[in-house]
């Protein structure tokens, strides 16, 4: 007589395999970009607020701390980045240049190549200007 | 003495088990042997009722899919050499899916949801057959010619953590194949497959854990087919909110 | 009890040809009641593995006499020529078809479908889907027919015994292999789709499944087995595992050089080897691009003298493509390059391909007219398992996956038509067959515990037997002793014992059943090859080397013996329409194809 088993699941599958503990890394790292934001957007009113309020944040930034927290959310991005990037060619179909669609390196190697400018733009304002 | 590999595999008889087991089998080392061999010799010479389903030994029927040491693989195509010598090698069935006996999983599920993304060409006028074939340029084809590599073996369904944790999902090898028909320039239905395709069970299921891609053995690239999928679907959504876009 | 399940019609097996009957009836009579069933599910059919394309006139420089005559010429004037005729001109608006419903043959630039060189063939006229056209062909059918809801599909059901009563076939029955039951499935009318049988032999492109079950359940129904000692051995497959290096390779321009580097097949009057870079390279209907049989026996003689490679899993020649290019192979023979490099541990862009003649194709089987009948009323045939004949003494490459598409649809429509004259079915007389048979079965495998022969056992000796006398060469002393072995092995057959007594998903059973078809597939081969005293095509007989148009222009017709005798081998003649028999020419003395004009 037919008696098919079914397996039972578990909360722990993604720690079988690398591929789906970065996975799970990587659906977290969102949470943490999300923080960082929160972070950034404090520090935008804190600046607004005055030259004190600004003071006292740059103070709280620079408890050890802190500085932990912000190398695990620099962590976290670097892996958020490069997970992301390595899925764009997934999600698109980009358009035909002379014939042949770009490959997949192709299109990686210019989401790095417009973050590498983006960044360079940004530390331009933020170091010099 | 000879040398042999010891293979661990999973036996389920449903007439008289409650639930799988492990044997372990020793089988002599070939250089040249797959996994496949393996089982083969097992059954011709040490025990006849352990099953498993095989066929074309080529990888292309899509037969002999099964998990070997946690990892979904066409076991015609698992050389027993790259597989670290002195440690056993486990063989389960695919994952995701209930066993029937042994090694042999119920494919029932699949089949319901590959018709389901209607996978054929769809004309609104059929061009008589004297008027010869559909002109498609070798660009038009290489569009969708990946899509259409799928030979049903089901490894991306067992990679799949959705699909591990909740079966309504139609899964990677309906959705690849329904994107291939959109994807073909002869094709004027694809307002037919969306419904399904771009439903809650469809694409929107789909996390992008992309290890269906991963283990597909003929790079079919199911996750790109329903993460492109997805932009078009997101797309068209947005176009309908637009006065006087479609809906 | 339950009523026996009741169709119009059933085919047997879902490879190309059962699928194109399928979707055939269901077309032209939507109203039917269709069912197939099949002994997994039906894209594992062996349809899948074909590789190099499909052959049909479409070039304004091709015609259907040049395919005709190859086709004629290629089979060695053992192939009826009506049926080849109607082969040709359907053949076409097939492929048209097929492309209708969504295959993707490879394209000109234009847009227009591509075609390819192949062996035998005078004209390009083999239609590709890069290399791995039967893929797509039987993905293209059964996604097509999932669109008639009214099929009735019995998946991984396996065929057991043909269902016939008051002179006519009305159904089968099978074991569902879920539950071990067997139970039976009647229809008005029967088409068998079932494939061929290489597995009776030990090396082989074919896959596991390949174990000739319709030929032997038509042959055990008293339906002759037509031209069995006409097996094909493909040129290039690779030693040890069997696996297919398609023609294509050739067809692009790939070369077979011996262990000295040369191509030998110079000196087996197949034309002269012309430089690579020549434009005429590769030359149709020469050298490479020779008739299968011819290739396959240059191989053994080649080996007699020394000049192949020795290998631990046997003799072996180099096809090489290097010269094509890594942009060329990824292009057109993209399989060919993945094969060699999981199963011969090389990179045909850098090295050469080890590969020797394997077991591919039989081009007997059960015996059809020209509308794919069989002598049994109501019981239909198409598909490599069926043998109209279009292939003769031996098949061209690419004519086999048109061949599924023209016979499938014409014993579709055949059948359909038949079950629509002929409602009637007798229920009572077939239930008490199907339970016989289920008796048969529990008490001859499942229930029996005291065997002493093992299955890998029997079924390795009638391989070798096959091998050592049914193979490439033969004469009448190999071939008696292999009579006498296949003989012997069924009666060992009544002994053998499975380990396995489940009724759950029983693929032991299923395998001691293959092989109970293989014993009959072995027997009308070895008999038929002992029986035919000339040598035509791909059947050599060492003893009586020439071909003897005289005696044997001839179909072998194999009638299995009564209780365990010998098959009773009886002859038809061929049918010639407008090419009269001729000379078989190849290299590059071949000859014009135009309406009654031989070689000579």
């Amino acid at each position: 007589m037919p008696n098919p088993y079914r397996r039972p699941h578990s909360n722990t599958w993604w720690l079988r395999r690398l591929p789906y503990t970065i996975f799970m890394l990587r659906e977290w790292s969102a949470s943490f970009m999300a923080l960082y934001l929160i972070l950034l957007v404090a520090l935008v009113a804190r600046v607004n607020d005055g030259e004190s309020a600004y003071q006292s944040y740059v103070e709280f930034t620079q408890k050890p701390i802190v500085i932990g927290l912000h190398g695990v959310l620099l962590a976290f991005a670097l892996l958020h980045m490069v997970t992301w990037f390595q899925a764009v060619p997934k999600a698109t179909r980009p358009p035909r240049i002379r014939g042949q669609r770009p490959s997949g390196r192709v299109m990686i190697a210019s989401v790095y190549g417009l973050w590498a400018v983006a960044s360079a733009v940004v530390a331009a304002i933020v170091l010099v200007g | 003495m000879a040398d042999t590999v010891t293979l661990e595999v999973t036996r389920y008889s449903p007439d008289v088990d409650s639930e799988p087991s492990f044997e372990l089998f020793d089988v002599p080392f070939h250089h040249d042997w797959v996994v496949l061999d393996a089982l083969n010799y097992l059954k011709d010479e040490v025990d006849g009722s352990l099953t498993y389903r095989w066929s074309c030994r080529m990888g292309v029927c899509g037969s002999c899919g099964m998990m070997v040491n946690g990892v979904p693989i066409l076991t015609c195509a698992a050389f027993l050499r790259d597989y670290p010598r002195g440690s056993t090698i486990r063989v389960e069935p695919l994952q995701g899916f209930p066993i029937e006996r042994d090694l042999v999983i119920v494919l029932d599920d699949f089949l319901e949801k590959l018709s389901a993304v209607k996978p054929w060409l769809i004309r609104e006028q059929e061009q008589p057959l004297e008027e010869g074939e559909y002109r498609q340029s070798p660009e038009q084809l290489a569009d969708f010619k990946q899509f259409t590599m799928c030979i049903n073996c089901m490894l991306c369904y067992a990679a799949c953590p959705v699909y591990e944790h909740d079966q309504s999902f139609i899964g990677p090898a309906a959705l690849a194949p329904g994107q291939r028909y959109i994807l073909d320039s002869r094709d004027q239905g694809k307002e037919q497959r969306y419904p399904v395709m771009w439903s809650d069970d469809g694409i929107w299921d789909c996390t992008f854990v992309g290890e269906c891609s991963t283990v597909c053995p003929k790079n079919v690239d199911p996750a790109a087919a329903i993460q492109q999928a997805k932009v078009e679907s997101t797309g068209a959504w947005f176009q309908s909110l637009l006065p006087f876009g479609r809906s | 009890m339950v009523d026996a399940a009741q169709h119009d019609i059933l085919i047997v097996g879902g490879g190309g040809a059962g699928l194109r009957a399928v979707i055939a009836a269901a077309e032209a009579y939507p109203e039917l009641d269709i069912a197939m069933v099949s002994k997994v599910y039906p894209m594992r059919s062996h349809t899948v593995s074909a590789e190099g394309g499909a052959a049909a006139v479409i070039k304004d420089d091709d015609s259907r006499e040049d395919h005709i005559y190859d086709t004629i010429s290629g089979a060695d004037w053992l192939a009826d020529q009506d049926a080849v005729e109607l082969f040709v001109d359907e053949a076409p608006g097939e492929l048209v078809q097929l492309e209708h419903w969504g295959c993707p043959w490879s394209r000109e630039p234009d847009g227009s479908v591509s075609v390819r060189p192949f062996g035998g063939m005078k004209i390009q006229r083999t239609w590709f889907a890069s290399d791995k056209t039967g893929f797509h062909m039987l993905h293209t059918l059964f996604q097509t027919s999932l669109k008639y809801t009214q099929v009735t599909r019995y998946d991984e059901w396996f065929a057991t015994k043909l269902l016939v009563e008051g002179g006519r076939c009305q159904g089968v029955t099978a074991i569902e292999l879920r539950t071990g039951q067997v139970k039976p499935i009647l229809a008005k009318a029967v088409i068998m789709c079932t494939g061929g049988g290489g597995r009776v032999f030990p090396f082989t492109t074919n896959a596991s499944i390949k174990t000739g079950d319709g030929m032997a359940m038509a042959y055990r129904a008293g339906v002759p087995l037509k031209d069995m000692e006409f097996v094909q051995y493909h040129p290039t497959g690779l030693p040890g595992t069997g696996i297919l290096i398609t023609e294509a390779a050739r067809g692009e321009g790939g070369v077979m050089l011996n262990n000295k580097g040369e191509r030998y097949l110079a000196d087996y009057d197949l034309g002269e080897a012309l430089p690579l870079d020549d434009p005429r390279h590769p030359q149709l209907r020469a050298m490479e691009l020779g008739p299968r049989d011819r290739l396959s026996q240059a191989f053994i003689k080649e080996e007699a003298r020394g000049n192949v490679f020795e290998g631990e899993q046997g003799s072996y020649i180099h096809l090489d493509v290097r010269h094509l290019g890594e942009a060329k192979i990824d292009a057109k023979i993209p399989f060919v390059r993945e094969l060699a490099k999981n199963y011969a541990g090389i990179d045909p862009v850098y090295e050469p391909i080890p590969v020797r003649p394997v077991v591919h194709y039989m081009m007997g089987g059960i015996s059809t007219n020209i509308d794919a009948e069989t002598v049994l009323p109501g019981l239909y045939a198409a598909g490599e398992c069926a043998c109209v004949s279009i292939n003769g003494a031996n098949r061209l490459g690419s004519n086999s996956l048109t061949e599924l598409l023209v016979f499938g649809k014409r014993a579709g429509h055949n059948a359909a038509q038949w079950a629509r004259e002929h409602p009637n079915l007798d229920t009572d007389a077939l239930q008490a067959q199907a339970d016989e048979e289920q008796q048969r079965i529990a008490s001859r495998f499942i229930n029996k515990t005291d065997g002493t022969e093992r299955i890998s056992t029997l079924r390795l000796e009638l391989q070798q037997a096959m091998e050592s006398g049914a193979g490439i060469y033969r004469d009448e002393p190999s071939l008696r002793a292999t009579v006498d072995t296949i003989a012997e092995l069924q009666q060992r057959f009544a002994n053998v014992a499975l380990d396995d007594h489940s009724l759950s998903f029983n693929t032991e059973l299923t395998t001691v059943l293959e092989l109970e078809a293989l014993l009959d597939v072995g027997e009308a081969v070895a008999h038929s090859a002992l029986q035919r005293t000339e040598s035509r095509g791909s059947h050599q007989r060492t003893d009586h080397p020439e071909r003897d148009d005289e005696h044997f222009l001839s179909h072998s017709l194999a009638y299995r013996g009564e209780d365990g005798g010998p098959p009773r081998i009886e002859y038809e003649d061929v049918t010639i329409t407008n090419w009269p028999p001729g000379a078989r020419v190849y290299g590059a003395a071949s000859p014009a194809a135009r309406d009654g004009e031989t070689a000579e």
